[in-house]
């Protein structure tokens, strides 16, 4: 009777599981759903922004202006029901203009004190559009909240609600006036994800669409607690131990001044990414896996991550310069030498 | 882990046993027949139980080891599912987390579960197969060719010819009369000179140089017979040699006979027989007195040091050259040394008379005595040997015949036991010697017969000849006590060997 009683609570927590796979599923599929309302094609940086956004991480949209960088953070605060707060970046922008900062102000009785009024990044998503153009200073505010989730302000840390995330756009072809990242903000972003120029069809489909209304139509379907539950759920999915050596081998590939490694690093790379870069590859392959109807992480997962994840942690040298390879060619490269350890 | 992939693994491990069994055949296969094709080109061949041996042993050694690779573990059978079906490492997760709880690693497993159950029943994979079947490829072709390609025959030599030239005949005459001439007994020189022309008469009808070569090897085995064999030196050296004190007493016996043989000079000429005959007596002398004083010092010794004992030890060894087995009893050889032998005895028995100074002098007396006996009857041996050598060499030279090729001067009759074995030749050789009825030739190749025309073994052509020339030698003007001695030769040395009517004599 015991075992019948244990077998049929272990039957009802499997039960209880795979609701909870079904319902991350159809969570997904409703937020992209969603999202295609308002956004045109599209369809990788759609899933890495939610598998970031799962795997609460950072992500670096770049793109030229107009590609739809901005609505696309926009539909997503929507689609998440979270508080949305958007910060342009200018040169001028100061550090508290990010955070916050301490006012003084009189209380109902007449007497001063400083309080502190909260600045644009106190949101759950948060968009930090043409992050390039703000000075280092103010970059570097960010630096703290991006990878702590909190802001510290004269002795004084607030915390961020949670979920958080940044979603940061900038543009390629600004080189004046821009500020590029330092690498260690760099390495805060989980992805940088490149927005290509649509095509003919999909251009077509943003026209139309604009002519009926400006308006952004997607709507509410999760919210913060149930992205935290699938952020959750997507951690205990297993993850072999030959496919976290090939990722990690794939991480120290990139790395020209070790010992053993790649024949691309060596002629290609200047500098190689960090160990951050292992453990996003590793958390987005599991949301990846669960998002695919997967509950195993599998090298395609690592391999479709590898450009998100390493494309801003990688430099890439004069001699892929000369070879007219980007850091996506090189990445590639880096996997191909990778296969053997399949 | 679930049933089907327990299914699966079982059709993994046969998979294997089929692939390596598959691959240990052919490769048995592939090592059999190149070692036959290798064996055909070499023109060679072995016991068919050894191409069993290395196919069994190969298959065996070959599928082993392709097992021990090919054995299939579960990570291995995981990944190979997962590659071969495209599966996401589903298969290797469910392998890699068997046993560990967890609410999402029970979903992972049923759904590896459920996509294990959906694949189509596995077979051997064709695109697979060629792996596999380039060594049976290889295997049957390669064992096909060797079997196919036929054994080659022997190369047949390009006979060549051979005409008795006038030349020739002018030095076998030249021979017979230098024969004449030197200091052989006339019933020796008749025996050798009546062989020498039946030799001479046989080659004028022969056209072809083999068998010049097998008429003229068997005339000098027949003159061996008569020169060499027939001498008693060999025989009774080693009846009374058998001791290390009787040692030197039988090498004074050999020494003396075949002093000649410590020339450099070949010996090829009647001038060159006749220096040496010269001076004969003396050498012969000097042989024995050499070996003599060595073997002598074994009686320095008192009577109270025991020269009874040497005396009786050394008597008893020197009694066994009384057997008509060592030579007939009138024999010089023989009735010197049993002279020397009854003397000893007497002494032996008779020393309680002596004091030690008259016993030396008498053994001193009887060892000279013997000497003075022994040396004039082996100086008619030594002019047998010498004549022999002469005649073995002029005729090699006559007819171009390597010395290799020609028989051993003792070819073979050693009618007291199978002393060839342990003793050494008497021209200092240590070939073994030869056992009784051994016939040795110079050449093991393949000839012709000249009558049948079919492939013989060198050796029993030339026993037609031996045959012919018995036959001759028989009827011939050989006096009757030496055809009695050639008969007997020749029973003792077809004992072993066919003959050429393909019945083996036995007399």
């Amino acid at each position: 009777m015991e075992n019948i009683g244990t077998a049929d609570k272990n039957s009802a927590t499997q039960n209880a599981n795979a609701e909870k796979v079904k319902a991350f599923s159809k969570a997904v599929a409703k937020i992209k759903e969603e999202i295609r309302k308002d956004v045109v094609g599209q369809e990788d940086i759609v899933d890495n922004v939610i598998t970031a956004i799962i795997a609460g991480g950072n992500v670096l949209l770049e793109g030229v202006p107009g590609v739809g960088k901005t609505r696309l953070v926009r539909s997503l605060g929507r689609v998440l029901s979270l508080p949305f707060s958007r910060i342009q970046f200018t040169p001028d922008l100061m550090p508290s203009d990010v955070t916050g900062t301490n006012v003084i102000e009189k209380d109902d009785n007449g007497k001063m004190k400083t309080v502190f009024r909260k600045g644009p990044i106190f949101a759950n998503l948060v968009l930090a559009d043409e992050i390039n153009r703000a000075t280092p200073k103010t970059q570097a505010a960010m630096l703290e909240v991006m990878q702590e989730h909190k802001v510290t302000v004269l002795n004084d840390s607030y915390k961020m609600q949670e979920p958080f995330f940044v979603l940061a756009t900038e543009n390629p072809i600004e080189q004046d006036g821009t500020y590029p990242l330092p690498e260690a903000q760099m390495d805060r972003f989980m992805f940088k994800l490149l927005m290509q120029f649509p095509g003919t069809e999909e251009l077509i489909d943003i026209v139309n669409m604009t002519q009926i209304t400006l308006d952004e139509s997607a709507e509410a379907v999760v919210d913060g607690k149930t992205i935290m539950e699938m952020r959750e759920l997507a951690k205990q999915v297993p993850v072999i131990n030959d496919v976290m050596k090939y990722t990690v081998n794939l991480i120290a590939n990139t790395h020209p001044e070790l010992e053993n490694t790649s024949e691309t690093a060596k002629k290609y790379i200047k500098h190689g990414a960090s160990p951050r870069a292992a453990q996003a590859i590793v958390t987005c392959a599991k949301v990846r896996a669960l998002m695919n109807g997967n509950y195993n992480v599998s090298y395609g997962d690592i391999d479709a991550l590898a450009c998100p994840v390493l494309r801003h942690r990688i430099k890439i040298n004069y001699n892929a310069v000369n070879d007219k390879l980007s850091v996506d060619d090189v990445i590639n490269k880096l996997l191909a030498e990778n296969k053997k350890l399949k | 882990m679930g049933t089907e992939f327990k299914k699966l693994k079982k059709k993994f491990l046969i998979e294997a046993i089929i692939k390596s069994a598959i691959t240990g055949v052919f490769a048995g296969l592939l090592a059999v027949g190149a070692v036959l094709l290798g064996l055909k080109l070499a023109e060679t061949d072995i016991n068919a139980g050894f191409y069993v041996l290395i196919g069994f042993g190969v298959a065996l050694a070959v599928g082993g080891v392709l097992f021990l690779f090919l054995r299939p573990s579960d990570t291995k059978i995981a990944k190979a599912l997962d590659n071969e079906n495209g599966l996401n490492e589903k298969i290797q997760t469910m392998v890699a987390f068997n046993g560990r709880e967890g609410d999402m690693l029970e979903l992972q497993r049923q759904d590896a579960a459920e996509k294990l159950a959906a694949l189509p029943k596995r077979r051997l994979s064709v695109k697979k197969l060629w792996q596999y079947a380039v060594i049976p490829v290889l295997a049957l072709a390669l064992f096909i060719t060797a079997v196919v390609i036929p054994q080659k025959a022997p190369q047949q030599q390009p006979e060549k010819p051979f005409e008795y030239s006038e030349r020739q005949k002018a030095a076998v005459a030249r021979l017979i009369e230098d024969v004449g001439n030197t200091s052989l007994s006339d019933t020796d020189k008749s025996s050798v000179t009546a062989m020498l022309r039946t030799m001479s008469e046989n080659l004028e009808s022969i056209k072809k140089e083999k068998e010049m070569k097998a008429a003229v090897i068997s005339a000098i085995a027949f003159i061996d017979v008569i020169l060499y064999t027939s001498n008693s030196f060999d025989n009774v050296a080693f009846a009374i040699g058998g001791d290390e004190k009787t040692e030197f007493l039988s090498s004074a016996i050999t020494d003396g006979v075949l002093f000649y043989k410590a020339s450099s000079v070949t010996v090829t000429t009647l001038e060159q027989v006749k220096t040496m005959e010269s001076g004969l007596v003396n050498s012969v002398g000097e042989k024995v007195d050499t070996a003599m004083d060595v073997f002598v010092q074994q009686y320095d010794v008192t009577i109270a040091d025991g020269l009874e004992t040497v005396l009786k030890e050394i008597n008893e060894v020197i009694s066994a050259v009384s057997s008509d087995k060592v030579a007939d009893e009138t024999d010089a050889v023989r009735v010197s040394v049993e002279k020397f032998h009854t003397v000893m005895s007497g002494l032996a028995e008779h020393l309680a008379t002596h004091n030690d100074e008259t016993a030396q002098a008498a053994v001193r007396e009887n060892i000279s005595a013997y000497k003075n006996e022994l040396v004039p009857a082996l100086v008619p041996q030594s002019y047998r040997c010498i004549a022999d050598e002469f005649v073995r060499r002029r005729t090699a030279q006559i007819f171009d015949i390597n010395s290799g090729e020609l028989p051993r001067q003792n070819s073979g009759v050693q009618e007291l036991d199978d002393r060839g074995d342990e003793t050494d030749n008497p021209d200092g050789t240590e070939n073994g010697g030869s056992g009784k009825g051994d016939v040795v030739f110079g050449s093991s190749e393949y000839v012709y017969d000249p009558d049948t025309g079919e492939l013989v073994p060198y050796g029993k052509y030339i026993n037609i000849y031996y045959a012919s020339m018995t036959e001759q030698l028989l009827n011939g003007e050989l006096p009757e006590n030496l055809k009695e001695a050639i008969k007997q030769y020749f029973s003792i040395l077809y004992s072993g060997t066919e003959q050429p009517d393909g019945e083996n004599k036995e007399e």
